[in-house]
């Protein structure tokens, strides 16, 4: 799977949160970055190169800061100019059709702010909707929105836990499945396995291992279950 | 079910000579996926458990 995270960000290379989440990934082949900005800093879009690009990646992330509760303008006119109706609608042959919208927004405020009577008095996934009808438009399932809250405030063990959960949203191909963050995890075990030496792979088979054994053990327990639920219902 | 102490040092024995954060990272966040998995490997024993011994079986 492919993944093109397309920045909108005014201030992107002063920015430390974008800073840390280009380098969670950097060494990543399968993700690509696109900082709007950068390549277009009068918003001149080349629609037809633009196009072409989306239609490589199965996965097409929104990256950017909130700022009044929605994108930088430079995304809106992004997808005004990019997104033309023959190329986005799904019941006109739009080639988005079976992709994946996701949505990394940063925040300034605690994420608890983003409540019903709360100090922002709505919550993100609320805020984020006309991403979700975009993406219902285009035949493209949306991902869980993946808001990272207050960056500068984070300890260092918060950090650890943001950047795995990142490359997760931007690599795990099935995102809301246990099963599949499992094998994500061992997947992500054997790419650092293959640069390790001789005397500290034996280490990380027997980690490895016994990963591999509790997910086998899972899959076990869940068929038997599966099974007698289905005796049950008989 | 792991045992925990087992596995966190072989974490931290990989960690101490891992340079790359991201490595260290996804190390140490291993420790946390096996707590998961372990967790549901009782509920779901604990759940077939309470299945098989329900009283509308006797």
């Amino acid at each position: 799977m492919k993944t093109l995270v397309i920045i909108a960000h005014p201030k992107y290379d002063n920015s430390m949160t974008q800073g840390f989440l280009k380098s969670c990934q950097k060494d990543i082949d399968s993700v690509d970055w696109l900082v709007l900005n950068r390549e277009y800093p009068s918003y001149n879009f080349d629609v037809i190169k633009e196009q072409e690009r989306l239609s490589k990646y199965e996965r097409i992330v929104f990256q950017f800061p909130l700022y009044w509760y929605s994108a930088p303008a430079i995304l809106k006119q992004y997808e005004d100019d990019v997104l033309t109706r023959a190329f986005t609608y799904k019941n006109e042959d739009g080639v988005l059709n079976g992709k994946e919208l996701g949505i990394v927004t940063t925040l300034g405020e605690p994420i608890y702010h983003y409540h019903d009577g709360h100090n922002e008095a709505f919550t993100i996934d609320e805020l984020m909707k006309p991403y979700h009808a975009l993406a219902h438009k285009a035949g493209m399932k949306f991902l869980p929105v993946f808001s990272i809250s207050q960056f500068n405030y984070l300890t260092e063990h918060e950090k650890v836990s943001l950047l795995v959960k990142y490359r997760n949203y931007l690599t795990n191909s099935h995102l809301n499945s246990f099963k599949s963050k499992q094998l994500w995890y061992i997947e992500q075990l054997q790419l650092i396995r293959q640069n390790l030496k001789d005397s500290k792979k034996n280490s990380m088979d027997m980690l490895i291992d016994q990963l591999q054994n509790n997910y086998d053990k899972l899959d076990e327990l869940n068929w038997e279950l599966s099974m007698i639920k289905k005796e049950e219902d008989e | 079910m792991t045992d925990k102490s087992w596995f966190d040092e072989e974490v931290d024995k990989l960690k101490k000579d891992e340079t790359s954060f991201t490595n260290r990272a996804l190390l140490e966040h291993t420790k946390c996926l096996i707590r998961e998995q372990d967790k549901r490997i009782q509920q779901l024993q604990d759940e077939l458990d309470g299945r098989t011994w329900s009283p509308d079986k006797w």
